[in-house]
């Protein structure tokens, strides 16, 4: 076989799930449908915390204790990639991992701002009333400012991505679809683990009964 | 290029800054603010605002901070819009333009959708503007938006609504007032009924008038009143038995400020007390009751003498 398994079912819907709905969170802002929006706010919560869960629970690839590094071996990772000598990782590379990071915790901020923000036109999200006006306009203000951060955020793995896919050759996006990569860019596949796509379904599960407790 | 046609890093995220210097050009290019901010500072703009004696100023901004500053200013500029300054209406917002346009501006054609349109502003449920306020809106657009031109450029603007407004009243504040006459107040208008009453509702002071009792209010019923005659500001004793002898309670009255005595016994010699009555400023009393002497004297005073020809 020339390519080999790097990430589950469960990861790659997932990652796909969320460029889904940030977009459709996006599109329902600019056009006003604010209900189709609160739905997609409550969807990406339930992704995030699906994620979060995963991280612990999940296969290997998608732990966080797999691909988690320090900043500077991140940073030393960014320089030799940038010399075309870094070394290949199954999973996610530490300057990906940091991206991870960074991404969930703007999605998880997004999405919990949105709880608390209202549009002054009749609609609240599920938590405003536990504060005071002043504080859910707040929320509000930087539920709208923090989503340029997510643009940007989002900039730079794209950025990152295509400099594989183009410079180094290593086709990520072909990767987070197939769930496969050439075993030569592999990295330390052999003890990959992969966790049942049932069990994902329950995590997917018990993340939405978390967000309807939240939200209720 | 590097051989079999692979981008170099270089080359690659050469690229990826031209095309963010792009994006971000295109961000400042689109920025209205920006834009402004850049030209004023490099001096190729005046700044933008509103002349003091604008008819914006005097007109149209009165009716964004009524109805549109509330979601619309620089705290919460929802759509992107400002409408808190001249200026900052001038760079509209996500919709584009707001005051380009005339009569077929984005402003106007916004506030002429009707109230249940998901587009109309304000919002559904909010105050809306007046039609003379629409008016004055719509002349405003229509000779082109100007922070300039001053109302005098615009004879056919509807006249300016003078707005009236009520202080909060504190009826503590006022119960408090009332307090030292209230059950002598009480007491008399139930001895004397529609004869004893507050000129106000928020007022402590009382007004009696004799037109319940006619000639039943006498010198000696007119005594039972000197219970609250630190408050009695207004007396109306016409057509009663009052005479020369009630004058001088009458003249210490202190706050006392009308008195009518037409009907009555009073002569010249009781109006004498009257003269130097302090708050007094209008007195009304029969053409028989005045004298050219008394006459001359109340001339003197800032108490103004009505004479009554003929009482009824």
């Amino acid at each position: 076989m020339s390519s080999v398994k790097v990430w589950d079912m469960a990861t790659r819907i997932f990652h796909w799930a969320i460029v889904i709905c940030v977009a459709g969170a996006w599109v329902t802002m600019e056009n006003r449908w604010i209900l189709a929006h609160e739905i997609f706010g409550y969807t990406l919560l339930t992704l995030v915390v699906f994620r979060l869960l995963w991280g612990f629970l999940g296969s290997t690839t998608a732990r966080f204790s797999h691909f988690m590094t320090s900043p500077n071996k991140a940073i030393r990772y960014l320089r030799a990639s940038l010399q075309s000598s870094a070394e290949h990782h199954s999973g996610h590379n530490p300057a990906g991992a940091w991206m991870v990071i960074v991404l969930l915790s703007l999605l998880l901020f997004q999405t919990i701002s949105g709880l608390y923000s209202n549009n002054d036109l009749g609609f609240t999200g599920p938590l405003a009333d536990n504060v005071t006006k002043e504080i859910s306009d707040l929320f509000t203000k930087l539920h709208g400012w923090s989503f340029n951060f997510i643009l940007a955020a989002v900039w730079l793995h794209v950025v990152a991505v295509f400099f594989y896919v183009f410079v180094k050759k290593d086709n990520l996006v072909k990767a987070m679809f197939t769930g496969k990569k050439p075993k030569k860019q592999a990295g330390a596949y052999q003890n990959l683990k992969f966790i049942h796509p049932f069990k994902a379904l329950m995590i997917l599960l018990l993340s939405s009964i978390l967000v309807v407790w939240l939200v209720s | 290029m590097s051989k079999n046609n692979i981008p170099t890093a270089k080359q690659y995220f050469l690229v990826v800054a031209m095309l963010t210097a792009g994006w971000l050009a295109f961000l400042v290019v689109t920025n209205l603010e920006l834009k402004q901010v850049i030209k004023e500072t490099v001096g190729l703009s005046e700044p933008l605002q509103a002349a003091e004696s604008s008819f914006y100023n005097e007109r149209v901004q009165h009716i964004f901070e009524q109805y549109c500053v509330g979601c619309h200013d620089d705290n919460k500029a929802k759509g992107d819009l400002r409408l808190d300054s001249f200026r900052q209406a001038s760079f509209g917002g996500k919709s584009g333009a707001i005051l380009k346009g005339g009569e077929q501006s984005l402003l106007l054609e916004r506030m002429l959708l009707p109230e249940d349109n998901r587009l109309t502003m304000p919002p559904y449920g909010r105050d809306r503007q007046t039609v003379d306020e629409i008016k004055v809106l719509k002349q405003w657009l229509v000779a082109g938006a100007s922070g300039t031109l001053t109302a005098q450029a615009f004879p056919h603007a509807p006249q300016k609504v003078k707005k009236i407004s009520f202080s909060k009243i504190d009826w503590h504040i006022i119960d408090e007032s009332r307090l030292t006459n209230a059950s002598s107040v009480k007491a008399l208008q139930q001895k004397y009924p529609m004869t004893i009453d507050y000129i106000a509702r928020t007022s402590a002071f009382l007004e009696l008038s004799g037109l319940a009792l006619g000639h039943k209010l006498d010198d000696n019923v007119l005594v039972d009143f000197q219970l609250v005659s630190s408050s009695l500001s207004s007396l109306d004793l016409r057509n009663t038995a009052v005479s020369d002898l009630s004058m001088p309670l009458v003249a210490g009255m202190q706050k006392l400020t009308f008195l009518n005595l037409v009907g009555t016994q009073v002569t010249a010699k009781g109006l004498v007390f009257m003269l130097d009555s302090p708050q007094l400023k209008k007195l009304v009393v029969d053409r028989h009751a005045i004298t050219a002497e008394i006459a001359k004297q109340f001339a003197s005073t800032d108490i103004k003498l009505v004479v009554v020809e003929r009482a009824l």
